[in-house]
């Protein structure tokens, strides 16, 4: 269910057998691995046991492309934990795609195929407090919650309401879909 | 397009940079406010403003201010 989709000029292409490869060498380098919260390396085994057993009704892992050219920009996911509740993650795989305008055009697709086709209502998400490009990311239209973060890491939630009637994010996504950017 | 006109829509695209903070010689991509969305929101101004399609390799590509205004220019010339 929902293998591809496309938005804004992104094709996404769902984690399959074929491609867990891909993602293990991206998620293990060094300028992806640095952000996450576990640094831990991942091996081939771990990698395929982990998509073996990886509840697929509930986690929604993709490869990012642009449409046109193929070229991988990065990885988006989402886990359903309930209750319309879903923990998103995102990270690109090349560091020259950093404070470019593609990073937030994928997020944007990413997050109207979480709210408008899983049927998700919030979204809360964890960022280590030194990742600045996703903290500003988060900051400029999520929530975020004080009581909730810690000496490491920052805690927010954005809810489809908040999302979908934010003025800025309209507009963009207007320039957006009229340019296919 | 003038360049008071310019930077006076430049200047108003940052929600929380005091505007007299951004001159010409303003390195924009080193403003706190920076960030991924600014980028994608500065294109988008060129877009609407001036029917100018920038791309992300422009912003890259630029440092300052006056990089931009000169590079809007530039296309608005083609």
């Amino acid at each position: 269910m929902h293998d591809e989709f496309e938005k804004y000029g992104f094709k996404f292409t769902r984690a399959n057998e074929g491609n867990i490869e891909l993602i293990r060498n991206w998620r293990n380098s060094e300028f992806v691995s640095s952000n996450m919260l576990s640094q831990s390396h991942i091996s081939f085994e771990e990698q395929v046991n982990w998509f073996k057993n990886l509840d697929k009704d509930n986690n929604y892992y993709y490869i990012a492309q642009n449409s046109t050219s193929l070229e991988y920009i990065g990885v988006a996911y989402v886990k359903l934990i309930g209750n319309n509740v879903g923990e998103p993650g995102f990270y690109l795989v090349k560091e020259e795609f950093e404070n470019t305008s593609v990073s937030i055009i994928i997020q944007f697709a990413f997050l109207d195929f979480t709210f408008n086709t899983l049927g998700l209502e919030l979204l809360p998400t964890k960022i280590k407090k030194d990742n600045i490009n996703a903290y500003k990311f988060n900051l400029a239209f999520c929530k975020l919650i004080q009581e909730k973060s810690t000496e490491d890491i920052y805690y927010f939630e954005i809810s489809k309401e908040n999302y979908f009637n934010n003025k800025k994010i309209n507009k963009l996504k207007i320039f957006l879909t009229k340019n296919k950017a | 397009m003038t360049k008071e006109e310019f930077i006076s829509k430049f200047r108003n695209q940052f929600e929380e940079t005091e505007p007299d903070r951004i001159d010409f010689e303003t390195n924009f991509k080193e403003l706190e406010e920076w960030s991924s969305m600014t980028a994608l929101i500065i294109i988008a101004m060129a877009d609407e403003e001036y029917d100018l399609k920038l791309s992300g390799d422009d912003i890259r590509n630029s440092n300052t201010v006056q990089d931009l205004y000169d590079l809007i220019e530039k296309k608005s010339n083609q």
